[in-house]
């Protein structure tokens, strides 16, 4: 019933259908380059007269942007990296060696991934004010956003590491490689393309993470892009087309990643919730 | 044996640091939020006591005296004071009630991601281009999502009001005001919600779907079936490990559900498109009533573990 050639006909809906589905998007865009008076006329469905990317500008420059931009990325890139590093760790400790607790920190890990937020927020709260002291900077939601993620993050690893052959890593055993060299020169290469994937992924749930900066940090320089946005509509109430260019800087990260390495993206997303 | 001990050693400094940020982090956190909500902590004072300890703690202070008389300390309170006060909390069954809509209504973003994948699975070089552009909102932040489909439904000029107008249903100076209704902001939070988490479901499903035996599919319409009962007796049954993990992503999003209400509606009007999750929010950190916010957190931990204990039987089925 599939891959077969389609008609015009299927391609007309196929077209309408998009065209629906992504709608909002273009009206955004639309609405990021009008300008003021367009809307006050009540302009906002109209193609846009004069393309006034200076709302970008303002955005970036006035609304301070460029500034939760850049704290996006301080938070989300740490985050990623050492998350890398520690669930291809763990995933090789749980996949290949062998020890009684393997199968139940598995269920852990797993079991925390599908976690109501609301459970932890508290804690959270009160671990990174009163005891680890890293209430209100980046560090502090760096340090949550690595131990939440672990747990599918590992989840993930594991399920890859377990299909590579026990023959290459018996074999360097048996030539008295240490585990340590064994992960570091053997399987860590391996791993490369469940790398890629997972990178992907937790590049774009942390990035787009909203709640944790909202209970984490109170310093308005210390923002990511998320929380900057929603306070940012607070202060340009009725500034739609700010609001939209404010609202594209946002997405536009993801949404390259996602352009660039949309084959990573979707085989982590399959590879994670598959099996 | 050596090298087991060796093994063993080995896997534990490599989980090492992973364990002690879970565990601080994850692990500990559940616990110490069911033991709050047996408290009436205000974020602020130092002793953290159940409420049917605190007077433990007050006889301290006044000397064991004060409690032998027994006329200063108040009678014990008990220590689930706070789920007593839920059953009687308005909001709380109004939060609780839009959580099972969203449970619901959510879901059907699961179908309309079916119909998708089914619609777009097909070979074809313009295929993935459009299959992209579909996927395209699953990357958005929440928060930019809340933002476009808040003007969206915005009651002055938002586009649904301006097709609602053309379409003459409603009057030149009348206003529907979708997010400000009583009725029917839960229904506009779950439309935004539903955009990009149909085509997650969708990303799923066309992965079940490139899975498929592709001899059985040939064998059955060799066989004259016909393409809806290909669909309903053959497609469908071998999908069912993509729908179950559909079913799970799908329900634990609507438990999960925070950002656009927070951001779209604020819960109102009035609480009447509150969740359990925004509603521990501002009980928390709005009222400073830790112990009752921690109270909802468990109903929903609660509701969720049910899910929870569902996936992990159904991946430990996957793994054996």
């Amino acid at each position: 019933m599939e891959e077969r050639v389609r008609g015009p006909v299927y391609w007309i809906f196929a077209t309408l259908l998009l065209v629906l589905w992504v709608s909002p998007i273009l009206a955004s865009l639309l609405t990021s380059v009008k300008t003021l008076d367009e809307l006050n006329r009540g302009d906002y469905w109209t193609w846009p007269q004069k393309l006034a990317f200076e709302n970008y500008y303002e955005a970036f420059v006035n609304g301070g942007f460029s500034r939760y931009f850049v704290n996006s990325l301080l938070i989300t890139i740490p985050s990623v990296i050492a998350i890398l590093f520690l669930s291809s760790a763990g995933g090789y400790a749980l996949a290949k060696l062998r020890f009684k607790a393997a199968p139940y920190l598995l269920l852990m890990f797993v079991g925390g991934m599908l976690l109501p937020f609301q459970i932890l927020l508290i804690p959270v709260f009160y671990l990174s004010n009163h005891v680890l002291g890293t209430y209100d900077t980046r560090l502090g939601l760096v340090l949550f956003h690595t131990a939440f993620q672990l747990g599918f993050a590992t989840f993930f690893m594991r399920n890859f590491v377990r299909t590579i052959p026990d023959g290459i890593i018996e074999a360097a055993r048996i030539d008295g490689c240490s585990e340590w060299r064994i992960y570091r020169r053997i399987v860590l290469p391996l791993m490369r393309p469940a790398l890629a994937a997972l990178a992907t992924l937790l590049f774009t749930w942390i990035w787009n993470d909203y709640l944790w900066a909202l209970i984490l940090l109170q310093t308005d320089t210390l923002k990511p892009i998320t929380a900057g946005l929603q306070n940012l509509k607070g202060q340009w109430i009725a500034s739609y087309h700010l609001q939209s260019a404010g609202a594209v800087i946002a997405a536009i990260p993801p949404v390259l990643m996602f352009a660039f390495l949309q084959k990573h993206f979707i085989r982590g997303l399959t590879m994670g919730s598959g099996k | 044996m050596p090298q087991r001990h060796e093994q063993r050693k080995a896997a534990w400094l490599f989980l090492f640091p992973s364990l002690v940020l879970y565990a601080l982090y994850v692990v500990l956190p559940i616990f110490f939020t069911l033991y709050l909500s047996t408290t009436t902590w205000d974020g602020f004072s130092a002793r953290v006591l159940p409420a049917c300890l605190e007077f433990l703690a007050n006889s301290e202070e006044l000397g064991t005296g004060a409690s032998l008389s027994g006329g200063s300390t108040e009678a014990p309170v008990s220590c689930f004071a706070n789920y007593a006060e839920l059953w009687n909390d308005d909001v709380f069954w109004v939060a609780l009630r839009n959580n099972l809509l969203w449970l619901v209504f959510f879901s059907l973003s699961a179908f309309v991601g079916l119909a998708l994948a089914l619609f777009f699975h097909v070979k074809a070089r313009a295929a993935s281009f459009y299959k992209s552009m579909f996927f395209m909102p699953m990357v958005f932040s929440l928060v930019v999502v809340g933002t476009i489909w808040g003007w969206f439904l915005q009651p002055e000029f938002g586009l649904l009001e301006f097709l609602l107008k053309k379409m003459h249903i409603l009057g030149e100076d009348e206003q529907f005001g979708l997010l400000a209704s009583f009725h029917w902001a839960t229904a506009g939070l779950i439309v935004a919600a539903a955009w990009p988490h149909a085509a997650y479901c969708m990303v799923l499903y066309l992965a079940g779907l490139s899975n498929l035996q592709r001899n059985v599919l040939e064998a059955a319409l060799i066989d004259g079936v016909s393409r809806w009962q290909l669909l309903w007796h053959i497609v469908l049954p071998m999908l069912r490990p993509a729908t179950i993990v559909v079913t799970i992503v799908t329900m634990i999003g609507a438990l999960r559900s925070f950002d656009l209400v927070a951001i779209m509606t604020g819960g109102g009007p009035a609480n009447s498109s509150n969740v359990l999750a925004l509603y521990m929010y501002q009980q928390t950190f709005e009222n400073n009533r830790y112990g009752y916010g921690a109270a909802i957190a468990t109903v929903l931990f609660a509701v969720s573990l049910l899910l929870i204990v569902a996936y992990l039987r159904q991946t430990s089925r996957d793994q054996n």
